[in-house]
């Protein structure tokens, strides 16, 4: 099992492709547009950062990749999702989450839990039974993945709660990629952090770019010129620019962007 | 949640700075109007601190106190009882008042008995009726329903669960009494399992009530990791949702457990009062309460002082369920 894991991201081919389109997505909140029409591209082994002020939509969009708005009663849904050509707002949020993993703002391990039964979670929750050196190999590779595993190898049979909150965040990181997720959705996942420990985690996401489409919400400009290969300036549910780094924080078209980035509103 | 993080990030300073100059503004004359009356308020505070702390330490002793004396009173009245026989009332087997016998054991049996399975009867309820109420059904007229109607539960009489025990549940036990005719059990329909029936239904309100409001409090934010990773409801529900409250259901059950302990007119009505060990749990028996209950009353002054020993008993037996069942709250609670 954790062998085909393994190779899965391991193996992927090194041109990047798209793997996630967004089509004409529309959330709305009782009849409340709150994301409006909006179309982006995620690619692999790419960093794309969504910016923007706050409401404007940005967690919106990524819990619904994550399909997470089912879990919210007064959302409504339109537009399609596709992930390798395939609606996944027709399918199975079970299946789909289990490729579509997500980091949360708050570091989240599961406090009743111990460090490794943390990183297994996922495949507790789906039921899927694994042998002691499966569970081990599996809990040592999302560990190493996650930087984590040089400082809790000792203590894996401890609660994750007992960690840093930048341990706590990579531990939520080692969750998710155990389950050897081909997209990574992170909301904010740094803003609960020290900036030293900021910059851990953003090295980690460069590393994790390397064998999967990374998609962040950020509100720190410069994490976002720091690690993004493309940047999406959301503003009142509307996608304003979707480019390169490049072109969003040195020569954007919309004037909007460019007063966000330089801080005229926000 | 999106609410929070709104204002923080206005506090970070990326409001528009006109917005934050008023806002400064306001600040600094609250502030001000603070100083102006803060002597007087700090000294208003002390004293009040000291009023309150003095109320606390007062009613914590007060109440420590009261137990005790309740304790030292109950030692003092079942004292000709405990001369007499010394502690076998805690062995005995035998409960013969008109020969002097006062063998206690049966009735403990009888009582841990009946509120051990009324217990375990209530479990399951307990748990999908706090379930409903804490995850699936959290507002809305379904809510309503269940809740009014555990309230109502608990607000009922002992005597009418008594009466509707014995309407109801004792013709049932006798049925399946008489398909047991051939192990000698006699289908007189009041037995153990009756009164742990009874007992269930009576329970059922205190440990869902809490174990509902533990399941309320499991973070959203874990609920939506488990999801996250591809768990469907019940997965979220057995690995995290239970996990995370299970110290909290674990003290609803305590609690219902030492309610089920003293229970008296409702299991007395229906346990058969038989003075022997339950040969099982479809033979008659008696509990410590409901033999206090029938008894009490004809007594002669040293069948009262040994009825007043099982009282200190049970007394006992809920002081220690609630100090074992807090020590295991506190060993086992997460954070
Ligand atoms: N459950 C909900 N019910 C109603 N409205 C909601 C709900 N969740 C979000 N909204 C609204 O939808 C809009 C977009 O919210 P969203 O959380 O996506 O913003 P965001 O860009 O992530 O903001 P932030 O930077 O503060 O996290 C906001 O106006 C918000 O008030
Ligand atoms: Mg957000």
């Amino acid at each position: 099992m954790e062998n085909q894991l393994l190779n899965d991201t391991e193996n992927k081919t090194a041109d990047s492709r798209a793997v996630v389109k967004i089509e004409n997505l529309k959330v709305f909140y009782d009849n409340v547009e709150a994301v409006k029409g909006v179309n982006m591209v995620f690619e692999d082994k790419k960093v794309h950062s969504i910016i923007g002020p706050s409401g404007c939509g940005k967690s919106t969009v990524l819990r619904s990749l994550n399909l997470l708005h089912s879990l919210t009663p007064n959302a409504r849904i339109e537009g399609s999702i596709k992930l390798d050509d395939e609606n996944i707002l027709d399918q199975d949020p079970m299946t789909i989450r289990r490729r579509i993993g997500m980091v949360f703002q708050r570091p989240n391990p599961f406090p009743h839990m111990s460090i490794a039964d943390n990183v297994l979670a996922g495949y507790k929750m789906n039921n899927i039974q694994l042998s002691k050196t499966e569970s081990y190999d599996i809990v040592e590779y999302a560990l190493k993945k996650a930087a984590l595993w040089k400082e809790v190898k000792g203590k894996l049979n401890k609660r994750g709660t007992f960690l840093s909150g930048g341990q706590q965040q990579r531990l939520c990181i080692a969750r998710a990629i155990a389950m050897g997720p081909e997209v990574l959705l992170l909301d904010e996942p740094t803003s609960a952090l020290d900036p030293i420990t900021t910059v851990n985690i953003e090295e980690l996401i460069m590393e994790l770019r390397e064998s999967m489409s990374i998609v962040i919400v950020t509100h720190n400009m410069q994490q976002a010129a720091r690690i993004s290969d493309k940047v999406a300036f959301m503003y009142l549910g509307e996608l304003i620019e979707y480019d390169t780094a490049d072109v969003i924080f040195s020569n954007p078209t919309d004037k909007r962007t460019d007063e966000y980035i330089n801080g005229v509103f926000g | 949640m999106n609410n929070y993080s709104n204002k923080e990030k206005v506090k970070g300073g990326r409001a528009k700075p006109g917005f934050s100059a008023q806002k400064k503004e306001v600040g600094n004359r609250e502030a001000y109007q603070a100083l102006d009356f803060s002597a007087d308020k700090k000294n208003l505070r002390k004293v009040g601190n000291s009023i309150f702390s003095g109320a606390v330490g007062f009613s914590v002793l007060f109440i420590s106190v009261l137990i005790l004396l309740m304790l030292f009173s109950l030692f003092m009245t079942s004292f000709p009882a405990i001369k007499a026989s010394g502690f076998s009332i805690l062995t005995g087997m035998e409960w013969h008042p008109e020969s002097g016998k006062f063998g206690g054991w049966p009735f403990i049996v009888g009582t841990l008995m009946t509120s051990a399975l009324a217990l375990l009867i209530s479990l399951p309820f307990s748990l999908a009726i706090s379930l409903a109420l804490g995850e699936y059904y959290k507002t809305g007229i379904i809510s309503t329903i269940i809740s009014s109607s555990i309230q109502l539960l608990a607000g009922i009489p002992s005597i009418i669960y008594g009466t509707w025990g014995l309407f109801v549940i004792v013709p049932i036990v006798q049925k399946i009494q008489m398909g047991m005719a051939d192990k000698g059990i006699i289908p007189f329909g009041l037995s153990i399992i009756t009164a742990s029936v009874v007992l269930a239904i009576m329970i059922i309100p205190y440990s869902a009530s809490l174990a509902r409001d533990v399941i309320l409090q499991v973070p959203q934010d874990l609920k939506e990791a488990g999801y996250s990773l591809g768990g469907t409801r019940f997965a979220v529900i057995r690995r995290v949702i239970l996990p995370y409250s299970m110290t909290g259901i674990f003290a609803g059950e305590v609690l219902a457990f030492g309610r089920a302990l003293g229970e008296t007119m409702a299991v007395a009505m229906v346990v058969g009062n038989l003075r022997k060990v339950p040969a099982n749990i479809f033979s008659p028996g008696a509990t410590i309460a409901s033999v206090i209950a029938s008894e009490y009353n004809e007594a002669s002054p040293l069948h009262a002082a040994a009825l007043t020993e099982l009282g200190l008993i049970l007394f006992l037996i809920t002081i220690i369920f609630s100090f074992a069942g807090r020590y295991i709250i506190n060993k086992r609670s997460i954070k």
